[in-house]
């Protein structure tokens, strides 16, 4: 399975603090094994899928495989074994400033008591806060939690076209 | 707030527990969905962190 990873500076886990062994010499990286079955967020490797991309924003987006057993929990999943199979060049911090200036006219839009702060968190460089943002200003503007989805949704498909995922 | 999120007053009453591996996997991933967009949790939670590696490298210390 194909899933996505972010990841901080140096393909370091956010979390976890693990070193991922990268590509090198045309090759993916060395697979890494959970031993056992694996469960959200105790053993594992974790990865998104592609609706998931802008809960996870980091410095750095990894095309990864899993194998073995796979696990759907909430906005993860997770693995038995995983590997590194590329890094996805084009998110960078242009591209992350792109899509965050994005999200924060789009939160404007949605509910204008929202803009000044998304275009602070532009500024700051948050994208993922100011995706926040404007996925809580879509669900104002709607009245309900299903206009939080819907733009999470759209941030998604965003996300997918601008890196050719 | 949406359903399901964890606001910052959450996180600070779950943050021991999700150092210590206490919740459940639900609310260990809300917990991360909060740490990725709030800096300030974030920061919270990182000296957490420091504080239980410092007092970890104490033990085995005594006085002279």
């Amino acid at each position: 399975v194909i899933a996505y990873k972010f990841l901080r500076a140096g393909a370091v886990g956010p979390f976890s603090g693990f070193a991922w062994p990268v590509p090198a010499d045309g090759r993916q990286g060395a697979w890494v094994d959970a031993a056992g079955r694996p469960r959200a967020c105790e053993r594992g490797v974790h990865a998104c899928a592609r609706a998931d991309l802008p809960v996870w924003l980091d410095e750095e987006l990894w095309v990864v495989e899993l194998g073995g057993s796979i696990v759907n929990a909430r906005t993860k999943l997770v693995a038995e074994r995983g590997r590194l199979v590329r890094r996805v060049a084009a998110w960078n911090p242009a591209l992350a400033a792109a899509f965050a200036a994005v999200c924060a006219e789009r939160a404007r839009g949605f509910a204008p008591e929202y803009g000044d702060d998304a275009e602070r968190l532009v500024v700051e460089g948050a994208p993922a806060t100011t995706a926040y943002v404007a996925a809580h200003a879509a669900a104002r503007a709607f009245g309900s939690p299903a206009g939080a989805v819907a733009e999470r949704a759209w941030q998604a498909d965003w996300l997918a076209t601008a890196l050719a995922l | 707030v949406i359903p399901g999120e964890l606001t910052c007053r959450d996180l600070v009453e779950l943050s021991t527990d999700y150092l210590e591996a206490e919740l459940a996997p639900d609310d260990r991933t809300r917990v991360e969905e909060h740490l990725v967009i709030c800096a300030e949790c974030a920061r919270y939670v990182g000296q957490m962190v420091r504080t239980v590696e410092l007092i970890g490298g104490l033990r085995g210390w005594s006085p002279a």
